[in-house]
C-alpha cells in the first residue's frame, strides 16, 4: 500500500475489534477507514489486497455494530457505491461495551408476558365488555395469518420482539413482507433487545439501511406482539414456544391499551436507529429529482450530459439496492421515504 | 386522495407488488397495450409524466393506493 503522508490522519489508539468478537477482516477494514478516511468497499479491497466480497462482508460486520456508517458528505463525487466512514473510536468502544452479551432472564420475560396476557384475554372466552380473542392454534396458522394481515395492512405495523436473538428463519420470512409493506407506504416500528442486525438473515447492512424499518433498542421487551393498523393485535400464547399458538385480539379498548403501551416503550428507547435513510448518491439524487419533475430517461440524459444507458444503469442499481422491481415501485419507495417530493 | 377505477387499482396493486407490464397483463388477462393506455390516462388525470412520478404521487397522496377505491373499508375482522 502506498501511503501518502498527507492522507494519514491523527488517530487515537484503536482497540482491537477482534477482542470484541468481530473478524480480523473487520478490524483491518475499520483501521483502514479510520486512517485513510471514507472509502468505497472496492477501494478498501484494493488497498488491502483482498477480494471485494471479503471487504464487503467486513464492512457489513462493521455497519451492523455502527462502527462504519455510509458517508453522505461526499461533496461533488458521484459514487455508485456508498462511501463508508469509520465511526469515532470512542463511540465504537462504548457501543461494543454496550453490546457485550448480557445475561437475559428468559423465564422472567415469559412470566411478564403471561401476566399481561392473563390480564387482557383468554382464548374463546367472552367478556362482559365483548372482549373476544381468536386462538391461532400453531406456528403455521400464525404465519399464515401474519402474511394475510401484512397483505391488507395499510398504515402501520407495530412489533415487539422480546427474544435476544431472532431465529434466522423468522427474520428471513419477515424481510420480504416488511419490504413489500414499506413499498406500499406502511410504517413499521419494531422494539427489540440488542442491535437490529442480530440474525444471519439480516447481516446485509445495506438491506436494512435501505429497508426503512424503524427500530428501537430496549434493555428488555415484555411482550411478543404485533399490531396491524391499530385494529388487530397478535400476542404469542407462550413467548418461549411459538408452537403453542397466538391470540388474535380485535377489541378496541385492548388495542388502545397495547398501542399506548408500545408508544410508552418506544419513547423510552435508549437508542433509536430509525427512519428510512434510503441514502442516494448525488447522481441518483439528481436523476430521481429529474424523473420526479417529469423527465423521461432521454430528456434526463440530455439534461445531464449522460447517456441514456447511464441513466438506466444508475436507476437499475438503485432499484436493486432498495429492493424494488419497477420504476413505479421506486417512485413509491422514494416518495414514502420522503426522499423525493411529488410535483407542485 | 386520488380515486382509482377498479382497473387502475388492479394494475397499480400489481405494479406495487413488483410485477412487470407483461406479468400484469398475464395476471389480469388484458393486453400490455391496455395497461399502457390505462396508466397513461391515469397519469394524465393526476398530471404526471412518468411511472416514477406516479409512484411518488400515489405514495404521498394516497398513503395506501391499494385500498382507495373500495367503497367501504374492507374489514380485517370479517376474515375470521
Amino acid at each position: 500500500m502506498i501511503v501518502d503522508q498527507a492522507e494519514l490522519r491523527q488517530t487515537p489508539a484503536v482497540p482491537s475489534l477482534v477482542r470484541w468478537g468481530l473478524s480480523a477482516d473487520a478490524d483491518l477494514v475499520y483501521r483502514t477507514l479510520l486512517t485513510f478516511g471514507p472509502q468505497e468497499v472496492r477501494a478498501v479491497a484494493r488497498s488491502l489486497g483482498v477480494p471485494a466480497r471479503r471487504a464487503g462482508a467486513a464492512v457489513d460486520e462493521l455497519a451492523a455494530v455502527r462502527a462504519a456508517v455510509p458517508d453522505s458528505t461526499d461533496g461533488g463525487r458521484v459514487p455508485r457505491e456508498p462511501v463508508w466512514r469509520a465511526s469515532p473510536v470512542d463511540d465504537v468502544r462504548a457501543e461494543m461495551r454496550r453490546r457485550k452479551p448480557r445475561a437475559v432472564d428468559v423465564a422472567q420475560f415469559a412470566r411478564r408476558h403471561r401476566a399481561i396476557l392473563d390480564s387482557i384475554a383468554l382464548p374463546g372466552q367472552d367478556y362482559p365488555s365483548g372482549l373476544r380473542a381468536n386462538l391461532l392454534v400453531d406456528r403455521a396458522t400464525t404465519r399464515q395469518r401474519i402474511s394475510e394481515l401484512f397483505a391488507v395492512g395499510r398504515r402501520e405495523l407495530l412489533a415487539m420482539h422480546p427474544e435476544p436473538q431472532f431465529a434466522p428463519d423468522i427474520a428471513g420470512a419477515a424481510l420480504p413482507m416488511d419490504r413489500q409493506a414499506i413499498v406500499r407506504g406502511v410504517r413499521i416500528r419494531t422494539c427489540g433487545v440488542g442491535p437490529a442486525t442480530t440474525s444471519d438473515a439480516c447481516t446485509d447492512a445495506q438491506e436494512l439501511a435501505t429497508l426503512g424499518v424503524e427500530y428501537c433498542e430496549l434493555d428488555e421487551v415484555p411482550l411478543k406482539l404485533k399490531v396491524f393498523d391499530r385494529r388487530v393485535a397478535l400476542l404469542a400464547v407462550d413467548p418461549l414456544n411459538l408452537d403453542a399458538g397466538t391470540l388474535e385480539i380485535d377489541h378496541p379498548v385492548v388495542l388502545d391499551a397495547l398501542v399506548t403501551f408500545f408508544d410508552q416503550l418506544w419513547s423510552t428507547g435508549n437508542s433509536r436507529q430509525s427512519v428510512s435513510p434510503i441514502v442516494l448518491t448525488s447522481r441518483e439524487r439528481v436523476i430521481a429529482g429529474l424523473l420526479a419533475k417529469g423527465h423521461t430517461d432521454a430528456s434526463a440524459a440530455a439534461h445531464l450530459g449522460f447517456s441514456r444507458r447511464t441513466i438506466a444503469y444508475t436507476l437499475r442499481a438503485l432499484m436493486d439496492r432498495v429492493g424494488v422491481e419497477n420504476r413505479f415501485q421506486l417512485g413509491m419507495a422514494l416518495g414514502s421515504a420522503g426522499v423525493v417530493r411529488p410535483p407542485r | 386522495m386520488i380515486a382509482l377505477t377498479p382497473r387502475e387499482k388492479a394494475i397499480v396493486d400489481l405494479l406495487t407488488e413488483g410485477h412487470t407490464d407483461s406479468s400484469v397483463a398475464q395476471h389480469l388477462g388484458i393486453s400490455e397495450r391496455t395497461i399502457t393506455y390505462t396508466l397513461r390516462a391515469l397519469m394524465d388525470r393526476v398530471g404526471v409524466e412518468n411511472r416514477f412520478q406516479l409512484g411518488v404521487v400515489l405514495s404521498t397522496k394516497n398513503s395506501a393506493p391499494a385500498a382507495t377505491v373500495t367503497p367501504h373499508e374492507p374489514n380485517l375482522l370479517d376474515q375470521f
